[in-house]
């Protein structure tokens, strides 16, 4: 199992249309976990994996409703597919104000379903490495020094070198030697790149 | 204390004053009758055995004979006197004249003449009121009645008369008092007293009649001619004085007994009129009043044995009658009668009269016509007032009577009125305006104006409807429901139409016969209204109850049967994919072809637990009585049944026996094949929407119940379909009606037939088989 294959999960109850759906989700090629409740869920160990979550919007004990909120309270960016039901209207309005990927009425057609998956599945994919490149600057940019820091942020904001040195007090060729580290540091090939970084992650 | 007795008081206390003094003959000179004064002798026969014949034939065989020159007085006790003298006529007329005699306590007086052909003619005592010789000045006559005679003397003619009287106490022949009498009736001072009576009695008649018109009381009509008979009596001269001392002496007078019976016949009606119309003027007096009507009966008798203790009697009995008549003018004045002043003057009047009378009986004042005229006027006064006073009251009492029950009709707020029997209205209450915008006098004027206003869609109602007949305080005779109001609209003048809820009863006179209908029509428009309002809030609340059921039921049916469905989905697309694989997954596909299984079974499971409950087990079938299902279904369409103009009639056999089933579902069929006729009745005119419900056994093992309408019947080509699902004719519902209710009935063992005539309308039919000894309760 490859550390970046992606999982679908599928949340419901019933184990009949849960069962069916890890079928065709497993036809058309994906690693499906399956839980019959949301607490069942949320004991799995975490994972970094690309995924999507299917789960029912209408179940005894803790709902789907109550499952987005309870992740999203942790942070979570996992993609939701609600699957709804008739007479759950209200509760996906609910669901899709405060975020859910997407709706999937029962009985749910293959196509709508996989494309929602691989969507989610995309999606998820590209918020973990988004996070995961901005970690890595985050690191880089814990191990400049208070003056390369400082140096950093006056660069970034488009300063010379002559203008730093003036602001913090010291000689313009020691700005010089701290820039270049922070080059460096924070692996940037130009100014420009360092810019961009700045922005995307450190605002 | 009525006229009638009050005039007998009089009548008693006019007879009641005794005579004083010694008895004697008494012969009153008068200027145009001369009497032949030597003639005249006077003599005693203790004995009483002397008759007139002997007299002539003898005029001494009178024992002790008195005349002038021999013996200046005698006394007897209970001798028979005579008294035998000439009477001449010298002018050219007739002389009418009276001989009375001053000898009060005399009986057996008679009058002897002798005729110019020799025939004696002799004529027994009538009895002369009292007054009449009161009011002679002459200082000897005492005030008492007295036996007279009335005579007629030809024009130039001299007739010998024997007067003869058994004397009842002393008598005393006293020569020097010895008076031939023919008083003239022109003597002024006798006259007022003599014709006074004559008025009054005249006047009596009249009132009499008056009083007839006035309280329309029969008795009055009677006293009428008896009192004008009175007047006439007087007139002549001999009858006055019976019928004020008939009764006293009749009987002692053979010649007197007509007389006396036709008093007695008087007094008769005089206390059945006391009984039958006294005015109440004080309720305590009806007692005191018998009193007296006895007393003077026991009066009456005793004066056939002792006249003379009857006149003291009499006089007492009259004396109490005053007060009595005082106490009642007195309480009507209290009350307030403007004209029972004029009770109480006259009550005054005659008190006045009464002690005058007392005063002269005691000497103590010289009788005259004045106390006479007073008591005439004061009785008269009462006789009137008394009268007038029950007349008015009895006006007043009709009038009271009229003004409740007017106000009671009139202030109706319903619409009352009271059909005769001709069908003429006789009453109709002013509020019939406030309801049909048409004054009462319309209706009067044009009774079929009722059924006019009837809107036409609801003629037929009002037509069949009967009326039932009832005495006001009992239950219906008939055997009719009680309550059987009717409901129909009338137009009312302006156009708009109200809803009237009509109840009658026929009129069942005091004689038992018809006299017509009394009706009252109550608007109930607003009540109406509000009933259909609640109706279709009903209706509307029904429906969406229903549809709030259906969405709750699909909700359920929803989610139960699409969970397999989409479960069945996934697996059949997930299935494919494994199908397609290279090689195929048959081994996948298998599990989902089994899965898809499952959730089939699972889909089926479901719609076969919802179709449960609706089927549930069958009743247990119990006693029912199918009339009062049938009453209760059409109570229960009562709102939709008067809407849509349809009369249920009722044709039910007694005794039917229970048919065992389940009421909810033979209720259903009744709801059916009403509902059905119902509606095939609205294509038809509002005269024939009639729906007949017959219910009879028709043996001991089963009960029919026929509906039966006037509709236009069932087409051909409907008829053979009729009982199969989903056939209609109606353009809502789904024609599952008869279907389930021959369902139902062919459940209960019996049979549900159509039968159908284009002009006859259409019958259904449901036998049912009666319970049988093992069902019944």
């Amino acid at each position: 199992m490859n550390r970046n294959d992606p999982v679908v999960f599928v949340v419901d109850n019933d184990a009949s249309v849960r069962d069916s759906l890890a079928f065709l989700l497993d036809a058309a090629g994906y690693e499906v976990e399956t839980f019959d409740s949301c607490a069942a869920f949320l004991e799995r160990p975490a994972s970094t994996r690309p995924a999507c979550l299917i789960l029912d919007i209408q179940m005894p004990g803790m709902d789907g409703l109550a499952l987005q909120e309870r992740l999203q309270a942790a942070g979570s960016t996992l993609p939701i597919l609600f699957l709804t039901g008739y007479g759950t209207v209200p509760r996906s309005v609910r669901a899709f104000k405060a975020g859910a990927a997407d709706f999937l009425e029962k009985p749910v057609e293959e196509e709508h379903l996989l494309a929602a998956v691989e969507e989610a599945l995309g999606r998820h994919a590209t918020v973990l490495s988004h996070e995961e490149e901005r970690a890595e600057v985050e690191r880089c940019f814990a191990s400049l020094s208070p003056r390369e820091r400082e140096v950093f942020w006056l660069v970034v904001k488009g300063l010379r070198n002559r203008e730093a040195a003036d602001i913090l007090g010291i000689a313009e060729k020691t700005v010089k030697i701290h820039r270049g580290r922070v080059m460096e540091k924070m692996r940037a090939d130009s100014l420009a790149d360092l810019v961009s970084l700045a922005e995307r992650f450190l605002q | 204390m009525g006229p009638p007795a009050l005039r007998l008081a009089i009548l008693l206390s006019l007879i009641a004053l005794p005579a004083r003094g010694a008895d004697r003959i008494l012969v009153l000179p008068s200027a145009d009758v001369v009497p032949i004064a030597p003639r005249m002798e006077v003599c005693a026969d203790p004995s009483r055995a002397l008759g007139i014949e002997d007299l002539i034939a003898d005029p001494d065989a009178c024992p002790f004979v008195k005349s002038p020159e021999r013996v200046p007085s005698l006394h007897f006790t209970k001798a028979r006197a005579w008294a035998h003298f000439t009477l001449r006529n010298g002018s050219d007329t007739s002389l009418r004249r009276v001989l009375a005699l001053d000898l009060p306590h005399a009986l057996h007086v008679s009058l002897s003449d002798v005729r110019p052909d020799g025939s004696v003619h002799t004529r027994e005592a009538g009895w002369l009121a009292p007054t009449q010789l009161a009011s002679t000045k002459s200082g000897e006559v005492q005030w008492a009645a007295v036996p007279a005679f009335p005579i007629v003397l030809p024009p130039h003619s001299e007739r010998t008369y024997y007067l003869s009287a058994d004397a009842d106490g002393p008598l005393i022949l006293d020569v020097n008092a010895y008076t031939a009498i023919a008083f003239a009736r022109q003597d002024a001072s006798l006259r007022v007293g003599y014709d006074m009576y004559i008025v009054l009695a005249l006047l009596l008649g009249l009132y009499h009649v008056a009083a007839y018109s006035l309280t329309r009381t029969r008795a009055y009509l009677i006293l009428a001619p008896f009192a004008i008979s009175y007047a006439l009596l007087y007139y002549l001269g001999s009858g006055a004085a019976h019928v004020h001392l008939g009764l006293a002496l009749g009987p002692l007078t053979r010649r007197a007994y007509p007389l006396a019976g036709a008093s007695l016949v008087f007094f008769g009606l005089l206390f059945v009129r006391s009984f039958l119309s006294v005015p109440s003027t004080a309720p305590w007096l009806d007692r005191p009043l018998l009193v007296v009507v006895v007393a003077s009966a026991g009066l009456m008798v005793l004066s056939l044995v002792d006249p003379a203790d009857a006149m003291w009697l009499s006089g007492i009995a009259a004396t109490v009658a005053l007060p009595l008549h005082a106490a009642a003018a007195i309480a009507a004045v209290r009350r307030g009668q403007r004209s029972a002043q004029i009770y109480l003057a006259g009550v005054l009047l005659f008190t006045v009269a009464a002690l005058h009378g007392l005063l002269v009986m005691w000497g103590l004042e010289d009788p005259g016509p004045f106390p006479v005229a007073m008591a005439a006027a004061g009785y008269l006064a009462l006789a009137v007032m008394s009268t007038l006073a029950l007349a008015a009251q009895a006006r007043t009492r009709l009038e009271e009577v009229w003004d409740r029950y007017r106000t009671v009709a009139d202030f109706t707020h319903d619409w009352e009125y009271w059909m005769g029997a001709d069908g003429a209205l006789k009453y109709v209450s002013p509020s019939c305006e406030r309801v049909t915008g048409h004054p009462p006098e319309a209706f009067l004027r044009d009774p079929s104006l009722v059924r006019a206003l009837v809107v036409p869609e609801d003629r037929g109602l009002w037509e069949a409807h009967t009326c039932r007949r009832s005495r006001p305080e009992g239950p219906s005779t008939d055997g009719e429901r009680e309550d059987d109001a009717l409901l129909f609209r009338v137009r009312r003048s302006d156009g708009a139409v109200r809803w009237i809820e009509h109840r009658c009863q026929r009129v069942v006179g005091t004689d038992g016969g018809d006299s017509g209908v009394r009706g009252s029509n109550r608007d109930v428009t607003e009540r109406q209204d509000a009933e259909h309002q609640l109706e279709q809030n009903r209706s509307r609340l029904a429906q969406m109850a229903r549809v709030a059921t259906v969405g709750e039921l699909t909700a359920v049916v929803a989610h139960e049967i699409n969970q397999p469905l989409a479960s069945i989905l996934s697996r059949a697309q997930g299935g494919l994919r494994f199908l397609s694989r290279e090689p195929p997954a048959l081994e996948r596909v298998r599990a989902a072809l089994d899965g898809i299984v499952a959730d089939d079974r699972r889909a089926s499971a479901v719609i076969r637990r919802l179709r449960e409950p609706l089927e549930g087990p069958p009743a247990k079938p119990v006693p029912l009585d199918l009339d009062e299902i049938a009453r209760g279904v059409v109570e229960m369409l009562r709102a939709e049944l008067e809407r849509a103009g349809v009369v249920v009639r009722w044709e039910v056999a007694d005794g039917l026996p229970p048919v065992c089933g389940n009421r909810v579902q033979l209720e259903q069929v009744v709801l059916n094949l009403l509902t059905n006729a119902v509606a095939v009745l609205a294509e038809v005119e509002p005269e024939r929407r009639v729906v007949t419900i017959r219910l009879r056994g028709t043996n001991e093992t089963a009960v029919t119940l026929e509906v039966h309408d006037q509709g236009p019947g069932i087409a051909p080509d409907v008829e053979d379909s009729l009982f199969e699902p989903f056939v209609t004719t109606k353009v809502k519902g789904l024609g599952v009606g008869l279907s389930i209710s021959r369902t139902i009935v062919e459940a209960h063992e019996g049979h549900l037939q159509a039968r159908s005539a284009p002009e006859e309308g259409t019958t259904f039919t449901v036998l049912l088989p009666t319970c049988g000894p093992e069902n019944r309760a």
